[in-house]
């Protein structure tokens, strides 16, 4: 019954949700933090942001809200590999009025909205569905790798929180906390110019040179959205959507590869180097020469 | 002159079994630091300069140790703690009261690397030279590297000495120590070398051999173009980065195990040149059977 580390891409995430059977919302990378690149979105459902988490308490803005327990979706993080699915349920499980979440997560609201927080996560960590569709993004290594060693100190333990607007409010979902963290009203069209300077604030309490953030948001499928839109004419919608569609596909083929087993095709083309250069008669030097190579990589390394 | 040498053999692991069988041959251990600058220990046949076991050893990586399961008591391995990996060697010297300072003297010279110019090597101990008859099978119940490590578990080398007269000598071993990466024996290969765009790119004629074909990734063209396009991606550099990981870890050579492939953990080779060195064996046995399996279908070469 284990969860596998996902690799933090939109594509992955899209085409996750999707498998879910969530209709029409798509995930995209924000690789720039400010309000004019959030209000090119027609809408946004939520935004998570992904960062490198210490194991000390955190100082966050804002204040824990357990009231609003009773008044959203909040499950509580139980299994730390599943915490990028977690964040895409709390937004989506959220907007269920605005989103075809499909009929298995439907149950699955259904099933899970009137219990406690950790009791949510606790069904969302034993849902049969929601961890195969995760682990079957996750690389196809066939190699059991140590993931299961608890995080030190030392640790890049990367964490997920997620932001959106429920009521009105503008809440940080965090599945490591005891509840929602309330950042104040907020109304929609301000969720942009809001939820800013909020992340920022959450970027500085980090070492400048900490770089490793990733930020994804949430909102509805794209192409949906060009189609219905009076303000272009039609081969401006054309334009948008070839381009919107070729992302996809790129998308799709990322994660062929990615569900894909390498070591077959590993073992086959290792055979034609060595077949190639045994007839070549090189065989015994390139070997020596990568032998040697190898050996003053690991001086370099250590000498560094 | 090399720092250390004294008689010793090797034990070979019978092929297919997890026996460890000495081998007649007199032989020396030496170690010495070589023109690299480092420290290497080595074993050759005495009747020869060519060195069959050369690895390069660093402080904390490796350990010179009695392998206390042997029933004549004068074997010893070369153990890497953080692989699966060992040599082994028995003292071919005629007084086996010397056996335990030259182990001392073994680890003496892994702790203390020549770091700075003015370090001096210690002179080598001459011994009474003569043969030793050589052991039996090591013991009755096989010996793995496995339940040789767990046996001579009790018996730790003796700390690393990190103090030292000179400072610049202490730094360095510092800076050394906290460098290392676990890895096993010196030897060894990168694949990505090997299997980068760059090198792949030529070995792709028109037609893709029918074994490749069958290992692409769904919605491939079996074209030059639609391997390359699988090869250039960032998905196949990690699954290789992966790959070579698992290889090269504790427990790796199970996996050349796993595929069915010659696995040998008494040899000084890393997971990556044994799978390279596994492959060769391979072509040179199917070209020797017939050309059904060279790459366009020709018939087998001369």
């Amino acid at each position: 019954m284990s969860w596998s580390t996902l690799e933090s891409d939109a594509g992955v995430f899209t085409d996750l949700i999707e498998n879910l059977g969530v209709k029409d919302v798509q995930v995209d990378e924000l690789y720039c933090l400010d309000v004019e690149t959030l209000q090119q979105f027609q809408k946004i459902y939520g935004i998570i942001f992904l960062f490198k988490w210490k194991k000390q308490a955190d100082n966050f803005d804002g204040e824990l809200d357990y009231a609003s327990l009773d008044e959203l979706y909040f499950p509580q993080q139980i299994i730390s590999n599943a915490c990028a699915t977690q964040a895409l349920m709390s937004i989506l499980l959220n907007h269920t009025n605005e989103i075809d979440i499909g009929n298995d997560l439907r149950e699955f609201y259904d099933f899970t909205k009137e219990l406690p927080a950790d009791l949510k996560g606790e069904a969302l960590g034993n849902s049969e569905l929601i961890r195969c569709v995760h682990n079957s993004f996750a690389r196809a290594d066939p190699f059991i790798s140590d993931e299961s060693r608890p995080a030190t100190d030392d640790d890049d333990v990367y964490h997920f929180i997620a932001y959106t607007l429920i009521n009105d409010k503008l809440y940080e979902l965090d599945g490591l906390q005891p509840a929602p963290i309330c950042h104040g009203k907020c109304e929609k069209p301000l969720f942009a110019s809001r939820v800013v300077p909020v992340i920022q604030s959450r970027i500085a309490k980090y070492p400048p040179n900490e770089i490793r953030f990733n930020l994804m948001v949430l909102s509805p499928d794209r192409r949906r959205i060009i189609q219905q839109d009076p303000s272009l004419s039609d081969t401006e919608k054309t334009a948008i959507l070839a381009v919107e569609e070729e992302k996809r596909a790129r998308w799709k083929r990322e994660n062929q590869l990615r569900k894909h087993n390498f070591v077959g095709m590993f073992l086959e083309l290792l055979k034609l180097s060595v077949k190639d250069q045994i007839d070549k008669g090189t065989w015994n030097e390139t070997l020596q020469q990568r032998i040697q190579s190898h050996t003053q990589n690991q001086l370099e390394k250590r000498n560094a | 002159m090399p720092l250390l040498q004294f008689k010793a053999g090797k034990l070979r692991r019978k092929e297919g079994t997890k026996i460890l069988q000495a081998d007649k041959t007199k032989g020396y251990v030496e170690m010495n630091v070589e023109e690299d600058g480092l420290m290497h220990f080595s074993w050759r046949p005495r009747n020869t300069e060519v060195k069959e076991d050369d690895v390069v050893v660093f402080p904390d990586e490796v350990e010179f140790e009695r392998v206390s399961q042997c029933n004549t008591g004068r074997v010893y391995m070369l153990k890497y703690p953080s692989s699966s990996q060992c040599l082994f060697y028995w003292m071919q010297e005629r007084d086996s009261g010397n056996d335990e300072a030259y182990e001392e003297l073994v680890n003496y010279h892994i702790e203390h690397q020549p770091l700075s110019e003015e370090n001096e090597g210690d002179e080598p101990h001459d011994m009474q030279v003569d043969e030793e008859t050589v052991p039996t099978v090591v013991s009755e119940t096989p010996v793995t590297p496995a339940t040789a490590a767990a046996a001579s578990a009790t018996d730790s080398a003796p700390p690393p000495n990190q103090a030292s007269s000179q400072p610049q000598n202490a730094d360095a071993i510092q800076r050394i120590l906290r460098a290392l990466q676990s890895a096993g024996p010196r030897n060894n290969v990168d694949l990505w070398d090997v299997l980068k765009p760059a090198n792949v790119s030529p070995l792709l004629h028109r037609s893709l051999p029918e074994a490749l074909q069958q290992t692409l990734p769904p919605n491939t063209e079996s074209t030059y173009e639609g391997v390359m396009e699988v090869v250039s991606s960032p998905q196949y550099a990690q699954a290789l980065q992966s790959f070579q990981s698992a290889l090269n870890s504790q427990g790796g050579l199970n996996i050349l195990a796993a595929l069915g492939l010659p696995v040998d953990y008494t040899s000084s080779d890393g997971a990556s040149l044994q799978l390279l060195r596994a492959i060769e064996k391979k072509v040179r046995e199917e070209d020797v059977n017939g050309g059904e399996n060279s790459p366009d279908g020709t018939a087998p070469r001369q």
